[in-house]
């Protein structure tokens, strides 16, 4: 069996908590507290969860932009701290990343051409005087036609949508093989999310790309991902197929938030009858003992304030870190209904 | 049909050094007592401004050119200040996006809501203390006894937007604005939120005028939604209705470009372009150049307002002979 394109394995990593007025670390946040996973050729990985979880440090730490406190990260099977040094700017080429708000990550100072270049210049992988050309390019590919009228604007000059773009092809430049997407379309509008959405897509069969696509919006995963990864206090409580998990959740975690996801459909959604998940996701400096989900949790037990529950397999290759995961037809059961009769 | 609000052609302009920002154009709404109505719209089409604009929240370089907002038999636009500030937080209340554009970081959260109450409610200090508690706790926050004492930094973004609904409802408004008020929120803490509004209207039987650009939200929680696009309505429907079947192809457009959990969609459909800069909006119908379905007309001159079956309203020519 050929080793993924990228493997995170059992990482963690941890902050030391700011002090306040009080100079000694009060604790560490937990941001990432041992979380596997793994990302195949061309595939697309959506990696959800609440606002904390610990999704952006997860994706920092792949880019190398934060440094894991334990485990390991593997690129096509070696791993990246072992990587010799042209080896591992090999490895930092083919990882790219796009963030949410196109415009703190675009210097305003500089041009878009300034901007595609410098990429091309520190991978070396266009000789100078190409590089108004193959800039030129890359803002085509990304619908900024045609690019070359493009290239001596600065950021304000463009929208919220194009300057998304430009991001995009800021990643490209390099021609990754990954690109982790950072909740790329939420700061955007209904009808512009569309567009880099299909932009997206697009790009991933033009140049073959795997994502690792951040996000909180399950009606985007839907229809954008092959398989999801669901995150809760920087833990992993769910992972499978995207048409699997959504037809039916093995956590409770994940069956809420499907339950709380509004639905673009005023009949579908009044015949679903959710309650909403009671309080507030706890500190990551003190996560509940057992399962970290258990305060919030509405099928909790005692043995989940207890024992944390271990991640195990399922049918599919999924895996659900709840202790009742086995018996979950039975308290998803109304869930599932409620969708299937929308279907 | 009886009405508590009833909005005709209120227009408002932002005059800025670019040049005139046509914010809201001629726009009229009504909302019927303890009906749920969604003002919808991507941003910057409008939305706020027309709903600063109906409480007269606006000050220069905004201004309200002209238009009629009908509350209780009485013009808002016509009241002297005073007695716009009693029906402000009165019987209109108004929950914003973010809660601490309205909470003061300096102030503990009880002294805020109780100041609220005391200045409709024309309540002594104890008394309206009692009432803050009992407003907390009508919105729910785990011991509200302790939370009085709390200043608003201290509180997660959810239970901020509990307090400001604490204040909205203390002097039960017969009419609740909210803007976005679930937008910087988790999906989990913003159905607790929409759940606790749901509640506490259908306890109060206020009205809602649900501000958002999110169709999820507006087909869940509304009964009635207005399509805003560039500073006009484009479309008035029932929520049934308008997800059924969109009379006008802006509406139509946001609902392709909407992705549900229910299902997977093969082919992304995004309409092409962006907005309209409202200093210069297109002449004619203002969706025209990203209009699928535009035609001779729509360049020309600006589209009818044509009455459909049910009380449909849609801004199209594709509607003209339906007049
Ligand atoms: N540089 C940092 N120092 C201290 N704490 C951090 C830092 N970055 C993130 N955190 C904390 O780690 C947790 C996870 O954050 P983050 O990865 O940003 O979550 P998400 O992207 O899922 O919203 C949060 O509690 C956050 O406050
Ligand atoms: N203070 C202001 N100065 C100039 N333009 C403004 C100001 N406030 C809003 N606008 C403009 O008015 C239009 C409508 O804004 P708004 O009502 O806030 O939109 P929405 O709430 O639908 O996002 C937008 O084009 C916006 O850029
Ligand atoms: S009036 Fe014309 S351009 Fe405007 S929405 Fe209707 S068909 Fe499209
Ligand atoms: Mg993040
Ligand atoms: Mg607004």
């Amino acid at each position: 069996m050929t080793a993924p394109l990228l493997e995170v394995r059992n990482l963690r990593v941890h902050f030391p908590a700011g002090g306040g007025w009080v100079h000694r670390p009060r604790g560490v946040v937990r941001a990432v507290d041992g979380v596997s996973l793994s990302l195949e050729e061309g595939e697309i990985l959506a990696l959800v969860g609440e606002s904390g979880c610990g999704k952006t440090t997860l994706g920092r730490a792949i880019l190398g932009l934060v440094a894991p406190t334990s485990g390991a990260i593997l690129f096509e099977g070696s791993e990246v701290t072992d990587l010799a040094p042209a080896e591992r700017r090999g490895y930092h080429r083919h990882v790219q990343m796009i963030f949410q708000d196109p415009f703190d990550s675009l210097n305003p100072r500089k041009t878009v051409l300034q901007t595609l270049a410098q990429p091309l210049r520190n991978h070396g992988l266009v000789p100078a005087r190409e590089q108004r050309a193959a800039a030129a390019e890359l803002l085509d590919h990304v619908g900024l036609s045609p690019g070359r009228a493009f290239l001596d604007r600065y950021p304000h000059q463009f929208s919220g949508g194009q300057r998304q773009r430009i991001c995009i092809a800021r990643a490209l430049a390099v021609r990754p093989r990954i690109i982790v997407a950072d909740e790329a379309v939420s700061a955007l509008d209904i009808s512009i999310r569309a567009q880099i959405l299909k932009l997206l897509r697009k790009l991933q069969e033009e140049f073959q790309l795997s994502y690792l696509f951040i996000t909180h919006d399950l009606g985007v995963v839907r229809s954008l991902c092959d398989r999801v990864a669901v995150m809760y206090l920087g833990r992993m409580v769910e992972e499978g197929a995207t048409d699997s998990i959504f037809t039916l959740p093995r956590h409770p975690y994940t069956s809420a938030l499907l339950a709380a996801s509004p639905m673009v459909d005023p009949e579908a959604a009044r015949r679903r009858t959710h309650i909403p998940l009671a309080g507030d996701v706890p500190s990551a400096m003190r996560p509940p003992p057992g399962c970290r989900f258990h305060p919030r949790c509405p099928i909790a037990a005692t043995i989940c304030r207890e024992a944390e529950p271990p991640l195990l397999a399922f049918e599919g290759g999924r895996r659900s870190a709840c202790h009742f995961a086995a018996e979950a037809p039975s308290w998803t059961l109304a869930a599932v209904a409620k969708r299937e009769d929308v279907a | 049909m009886q009405e508590l609000l009833r909005v005709e052609d209120l227009t408002t302009h932002i005059f800025t050094p670019a040049g005139v920002v046509r914010a809201v154009e001629g726009v009229s709404l009504r909302i019927r007592p303890s009906e749920a109505v969604a003002l919808v719209g991507e941003s910057g089409c409008g939305k706020s401004m027309t709903a600063l604009s109906l409480m007269r929240l606006v000050r220069p370089p905004v201004r309200i050119l002209g238009g009629r907002v009908w509350f209780k038999g009485r013009d808002l636009l016509a009241l002297s200040e005073a007695e716009m500030r009693m029906v402000r937080g009165g019987e209109i209340a108004m929950v914003f996006q973010d809660p601490m554009t309205f909470l003061n970081p300096v102030f503990r959260v009880g002294d805020q809501v109780a100041e609220a109450i005391c200045i409709h409610q024309g309540l002594g200090r104890r008394a309206a203390e009692a009432g803050a508690l009992e407003a907390l706790r009508h919105v729910k926050i785990p011991a509200p006894e302790a939370v009085v004492h709390y200043y608003p930094h201290q509180l997660s973004g959810g239970m901020r937007q509990r307090v400001l609904i604490a204040m909205a409802v203390a002097c039960r408004p017969a009419l609740l604005i909210a803007d976005e008020p679930t937008t910087a929120l988790d999906v989990t803490i913003q159905a607790q939120i929409m759940a606790l509004l749901s509640d506490i209207r259908r306890e109060l039987g206020s009205a809602l005028l649900l501000i958002s650009h999110d169709l999820g939200l507006v087909a869940e929680y509304c009964d009635r939604v207005y399509v805003m696009y560039a500073g006009e309505i484009v479309e008035e429907a029932d929520v049934f209705g308008l997800f059924k079947g969109p009379q006008h192809p802006y509406t139509a457009a946001l609902l392709k470009s909407s992705l549900n959990i229910d299902h997977r969609v093969a082919a992304f459909e995004a309409i092409e372009g962006q907005p309209p800069n409202l200093i210069a909006p297109p002449p004619g119908c203002r969706f025209h150049p990203r209009c699928p379905r535009a035609f001779e007309p729509c360049s020309r001159s600006a589209p009818p307002v044509v009455t459909l079956e049910g009380g449909r309203v849609a801004r199209c020519w594709l509607h003209e002979d339906g007049r």
